[in-house]
């Protein structure tokens, strides 16, 4: 796998490769299938795990503190 | 940091609950996410976020800066999350529902397959911290190191690491 550029890949979706970074692996992603793959298949990844835990946010409907939720005048000793 | 929010802290540090009820409302969405990305279980993220903003209230006029104030939080969290997962490895027990599943998950999934969020569950915390803060929550690999006191090159490492084993654990479960 020394070819192939699995550790820069991760970086170079969250954007924290240098420009020369990006332009190496962009240069390397049009020759390369399986880092292709790999890029594609971890974009995916992310999206389903926003996807995933957005849900989950939305489906939550119990998490809700005001001011009336501040019995906590107790608690400040 | 807008001069909104700022206002905001700096009231709710002087002991206004009106304006921390406000920040709570700004911020339980994301504690809520990443307290569940952590946990796995809807009830125990429900208590570790209340528990977090409890403690933020109390704590937040010792916050020496406002802008600080988002990683202070997401550590309060996250300390918590550490907390129970460590009570949960000493009693050896699992979350209390399993994984929970959305409509949205089982569109997604065949029976055969794992859901995203069983295969987040088989990474370390450490692993999984590092996912939520940057895919979910859209933190740089700055600002999580400066969250959860890491190096830089630890985050960026511990990101291509989790990735790798979370498409891993997704292509076995496929085969």
């Amino acid at each position: 796998m020394s070819d192939h550029m699995e550790e820069l890949i991760s970086a170079f979706i969250d954007r924290e490769l240098t420009e020369e970074g990006c332009v190496q692996v962009e240069k390397h992603l049009a020759q390369c299938p399986a880092c292709s793959a790999l890029l594609d298949d971890l974009l995916a990844l992310q999206t389903r795990l926003l996807l995933s835990l957005e849900m989950k946010r939305e489906a939550n409907k119990c998490l809700t503190i005001s001011k009336s939720s501040f019995p906590l005048t107790s608690m400040m000793n | 940091m807008d001069q909104e929010l700022f206002d905001l802290i700096r009231k709710a540090a002087s002991g206004d609950k009106d304006a921390f009820a406000l920040l709570v409302n700004r911020y339980k969405a994301s504690i809520y996410r990443y307290a569940y990305g952590m946990l796995s279980d809807r009830m125990e993220a429900e208590d570790v976020a209340q528990e977090a903003f409890i403690k933020a209230f109390y704590s937040l006029p010792k916050l020496e800066s406002s802008f600080a104030f988002t990683s202070w939080l997401t550590r309060i969290v996250s300390n918590l999350c550490y907390d129970r997962l460590q009570k949960r490895k000493k009693e050896n027990t699992t979350p209390h529902e399993g994984i929970e599943r959305t409509a949205h998950d089982d569109l997604q999934r065949t029976d055969m397959q794992m859901s995203i969020q069983e295969a987040l569950n088989t990474l370390s915390p450490e692993h999984r911290e590092v996912m939520i803060l940057r895919d979910v929550e859209g933190y740089s690999y700055d600002e999580i190191a400066g969250m959860i006191h890491i190096p830089l090159g630890t985050v960026k490492s511990r990101m291509n690491t989790a990735r790798l084993l979370l498409r891993k654990e997704m292509k076995r479960e496929e085969n």
